[in-house]
């Protein structure tokens, strides 16, 4: 070790994290490849902090201003529709990849004991993922973004006696206003970072200290596991992996760069076709099934509950799959793969 | 490993390879983001004002006029010619004021003092007050950049 | 001896491979489409936009500076996965010379208490 590294390592002692790496373990069988998914959700994360911060350099949170200040953004500032552009593909990106991460768990059955935290501590990065979505859209302050805010502070309202006081929360009152975006925009650029790092934390902790799962069988089978080493072997494929994601992001922003609306106008109808984001349709089409009362029950509040119990059922999964071997271990595979279908096939629907 | 009368192991040559290259790659990037975070604001390089509001003037009343985002200082002069100065101090930059009762402008910063015709007469400024052109064309009168 | 000297080389190296692209990154002609119509920086603009804004390169130059910039990118990731693959068979190599012990897996991964 040279002069200066040693001066470093007397201080930091960080070849203990080296160290660590060489010795951590990841498995090697046909479902390595879902190991990539984790990483590369924290390379999308990466750009949204850094274009995040970008654009929060030139964007006013006022709603005088928002809307006047991506158009600066996009049309006068040197790049600016480039940063904008990643910022808005990164956060698709970074979603699909944690439904990804998040199917590969389900069905690998990687959440079982001692994995449970790790999974939970995953459902709930998962929210703020989602919410970070939600409260982006509403910053560019154009009709779309201010519809779809309108009708997903809408929704709480349904639920049962704390309903109407969270969509009052959401939204700085009963409608949708300066005081919503202001809100929406502390949220998605401090309180809800702040969050996800900590969880991130725990998150990461636990992976490392309880080591990369095994595929079910081997494990039941005490067989022995063939496995790359962390560092160096399992970070240089995982390297190659992140350059072509950033390659793919950054055609894709370059050549698909999206448009901005004109101000929305707290006054003006609502726009025909109006739709949340791609990662709210199937909640958006769910609602839609539901009849308006239900045995004088409001449809939207019997829809809330099987939303909530669902979300539910999927955070307690691994206390719910307790043995995974066992056949209810297979019902619950199943019924996964169901509600997966179900996603999909009803976002579908709502685009038609 | 390492034969002799090599520079480095290839384990070091395909570190450094790969640390000069990763580097350069993220380097292409950087270039554009400097331009990024340095919006373009340029000075205008024209400012048109209704010559009815400054035709008026008494000969050696200034008046104020927007250049761009700073603020300007117009002057009628005896001969009818009008002479336009940007009014920020040419020390450190902060904004001037005139004191009409002695003919002086003064900049509140670090006590610089210029004469009527914008010349630093007392205080740190360094040179006078930057001169515009401005000449009257038609109902309008057109201040712009001095050439040189 | 030969050691200074080959830090000296690797350093010279680093040192231009940061300094060329940054130099020839901020000296490229800005990739700034803007959409008609151009809007002006001047202080009495009050107009409220009212068609939605879609940011296309404008001329053949801004075109071109974007396929310019693509193939670029996509050249320089193919060289880094070049390297990167002799990297990942360099320790893919290390690694058959020491293999990693790998006992049956327990239910907690290396660190675990036991069930």
């Amino acid at each position: 070790m040279n002069k200066v590294a040693a001066w470093f390592e007397e201080r930091l002692g960080l070849s203990a994290v080296v160290h660590f790496g060489a010795k951590k373990e990841v498995p090697r069988n046909k479902h390595t490849v879902w190991s990539y998914t984790g990483s590369a959700i924290l390379v999308f994360f990466a750009f949204q902090v850094v274009t995040g911060i970008l654009l929060a350099f030139y964007y006013r949170p006022t709603l005088e201003a928002a809307n006047d200040s991506v158009g600066r953004i996009m049309t006068e500032i040197t790049l600016g529709w480039v940063v904008r552009s990643i910022h808005s593909w990164s956060a698709t990106f970074m979603i699909v990849t944690v439904f990804v991460h998040l199917t590969s768990i389900a069905l690998t059955k990687a959440y079982r004991r001692p994995r449970e935290l790790t999974w939970m501590t995953g459902i709930f990065l998962l929210a703020v993922t989602l919410f970070f979505g939600f409260t982006g859209y509403l910053l560019p302050w154009d009709e779309v973004s201010l519809a779809a805010t309108k009708v997903g502070t809408d929704l709480p309202k349904g639920i049962p006696v704390v309903g109407p006081w969270v969509t009052r929360l959401l939204r700085g009152g009963d409608d949708v206003t300066g005081d919503t975006l202001s809100r929406f925009f502390i949220l998605h650029v401090s309180v809800l970072p702040l969050v996800l790092l900590a969880l991130l934390a725990v998150h990461v902790y636990l992976i490392q200290k309880l080591g990369m799962s095994a595929p079910l069988k081997a494990e039941l089978r005490g067989e022995k596991v063939p496995s790359y080493p962390f560092w160096p072997d399992f970070v240089v494929r995982e390297a190659s992996v992140w350059l072509v994601l950033l390659g793919i992001l950054m055609t894709v922003s370059v050549l698909f760069a999206p448009s901005l609306g004109p101000p929305a106008d707290l006054m003006a109808p609502a726009p025909p076709g109006i739709k949340p984001e791609w990662y709210f349709l199937f909640l958006f089409q769910t609602l839609k099934l539901f009849p308006a009362t239900v045995l004088s029950v409001p449809g939207e509040t019997i829809a809330l509950v099987h939303i909530g119990l669902g979300a539910l059922a999927l955070f307690l999964l691994p206390l719910i799959d307790s043995r995974p071997e066992t056949r209810r271990g297979k019902v619950v595979t199943a019924v996964f793969v169901v509600f997966l279908a179900y996603a999909v096939g009803m976002s579908v629907w709502s685009l038609l | 490993m390492r034969l002799p009368d090599t520079i480095a192991s290839r384990r070091k040559f395909l570190n450094g390879l790969l640390a000069g290259l990763g580097t350069a790659f993220a380097g292409t990037f950087l270039g554009p983001l400097v331009r990024y975070v340095i919006p373009p604001y340029k000075e205008p390089d024209e400012v048109r004002l209704p010559l009815a509001d400054y035709r008026d003037l008494a000969p050696g009343e200034f008046k104020g006029f927007p250049w761009g985002i700073k603020p300007g200082f117009l002057k009628r002069r005896t001969d009818g010619s009008y002479l336009a100065l940007v009014g920020v101090c040419t020390h450190l930059d902060c904004n001037v004021a005139y004191r009409p009762e002695e003919k002086k402008f003064f900049c509140a910063c670090h006590d610089g003092w210029y004469d009527e015709d914008g010349r630093n007469i007392k205080g740190p400024p360094p040179t006078p007050l930057r001169r515009l052109t401005a000449e009257a064309e038609g109902e309008e009168l057109v201040v712009r950049r001095a050439e040189g | 001896m030969r050691n200074a000297r080959s830090h000296g080389v690797i350093a010279a190296g680093l040192a231009l491979a940061i300094l060329v692209p940054l130099l020839a990154g901020a000296a490229r002609p800005g990739l700034a489409p803007k959409p008609d119509p151009q809007v002006e920086a001047s202080p009495a603009k009050a107009k409220v936009r009212t068609e939605p804004l879609s940011p296309a390169p404008s001329s053949l130059k801004e075109r071109s500076g974007i396929v310019v910039f693509l193939v670029f990118m996509w050249f320089s990731i193919a060289v880094l996965l070049y390297v990167l693959r002799l990297k990942k068979r360099e320790a893919d190599r290390v690694t058959s010379l020491h293999p990693p012990v790998s006992s049956p897996p327990s239910r907690g991964g290396p660190s675990s208490h036991g069930s």
